[in-house]
């Protein structure tokens, strides 16, 4: 019976460490907020990016805007550092410019939304990218509903 | 005896699923069938699927295009560089699109409709026009990205 109750320990606390071992492993990759169920992808720029802002503005519209954040989590499933693109180039390079200066954008049928890579930290750029996530969430929200 | 029977089977079902995951976008409803070939340079397929349910749900006439005039999509490396896409009249109904794993949705939708209006064009036996295929991608890029 002690062996038996040993084994189990043994058992579940291996579980218990490779289930907290997964969940900063995901982190790394991604966010996840296992109190509220919300699971985004985060991807980054490598060379212009800065994925710990977004994900340090996910956690700034956890603490501060609830109800924005649960929209987030429930219309949002990746969000990637990308400069967005308009309209086809080949038909004006003024386009491609005006893509390139917007903070983001949001693509209708998906759950994916994009925001202008920046290498920027601090207090700013985490609630700037808040409000962006904000806004073309909206967009999501609206797209699906 | 079953046992292994019931192994087999959840391995066949295992290999089948990763099949469809990954090289096959099938949608019933409208009859359409796309063959998406092995990437190795990219792995962009989900990529490529992606892109197609938003023209589905955004852009139902192109969708239906896409579904009639394509069968095969080459996701490697072609004539349009990365991030881009090909259409060679010998492949008939395939077409090339080389987008990346994380490439920007909105330009995988539009080079796909890209190329399937080259397909289009070829089917019709009319000359590859590029200016056509740009004004038709253009049109899907300002539908949908939304700023």
């Amino acid at each position: 019976m002690q062996n038996f109750s040993k084994d189990n320990l043994t058992f579940y606390t291996l579980i218990i460490i490779f289930l907290i071992g997964s969940y900063f492993v995901i982190n790394i990759f991604s966010y996840f907020d296992i109190t509220n169920f919300c699971y985004i992808s985060t991807e980054r720029d490598i060379v212009r990016g800065n994925e710990k802002t977004i994900k340090q503005a996910l956690k700034y519209l956890k603490k501060n805007k609830k109800d924005d954040y649960k929209m987030v989590c429930k219309y949002v499933e990746t969000i990637s550092e990308k400069y967005c693109i308009v309209a086809d180039w080949h038909l004006g390079e003024s386009l491609l410019r005006e893509g390139c200066k917007l903070p983001g954008c949001y693509i209708k049928g998906s759950k994916t939304i994009y925001l202008k890579p920046s290498e920027e930290t601090g207090e700013n750029i985490i609630k700037k990218r808040a409000g962006d996530i904000i806004k073309y969430s909206n967009f999501s929200k609206e797209f699906w509903n | 005896m079953l046992k292994k029977i019931v192994k087999i089977s959840i391995l066949i079902l295992i290999i089948g699923f990763f099949i469809y995951r990954y090289f096959f976008y099938i949608d019933f409803s409208n009859s359409c069938y796309i063959k998406i070939k092995p990437s190795f340079t990219e792995l962009s397929n989900s990529n490529i699927k992606e892109a197609i349910k938003i023209l589905k749900l955004t852009s139902p006439d192109e969708y239906d295009k896409l579904c009639s005039n394509v069968k095969i999509i080459n996701p490697n490396l072609s004539c349009g560089g990365f991030g881009g896409g090909c259409f060679y009249k010998s492949s008939g109904r395939e077409i090339d699109i080389s987008t990346a794993h994380s490439g920007f949705l909105a330009q995988t939708a539009a080079i796909i409709i890209h190329e399937t209006c080259h397909a289009i064009q070829y089917q019709e036996g009319r000359n590859l026009s590029e200016q056509e295929c740009y004004e038709a991608d253009d049109v899907i890029l300002k539908r949908i990205v939304e700023y």
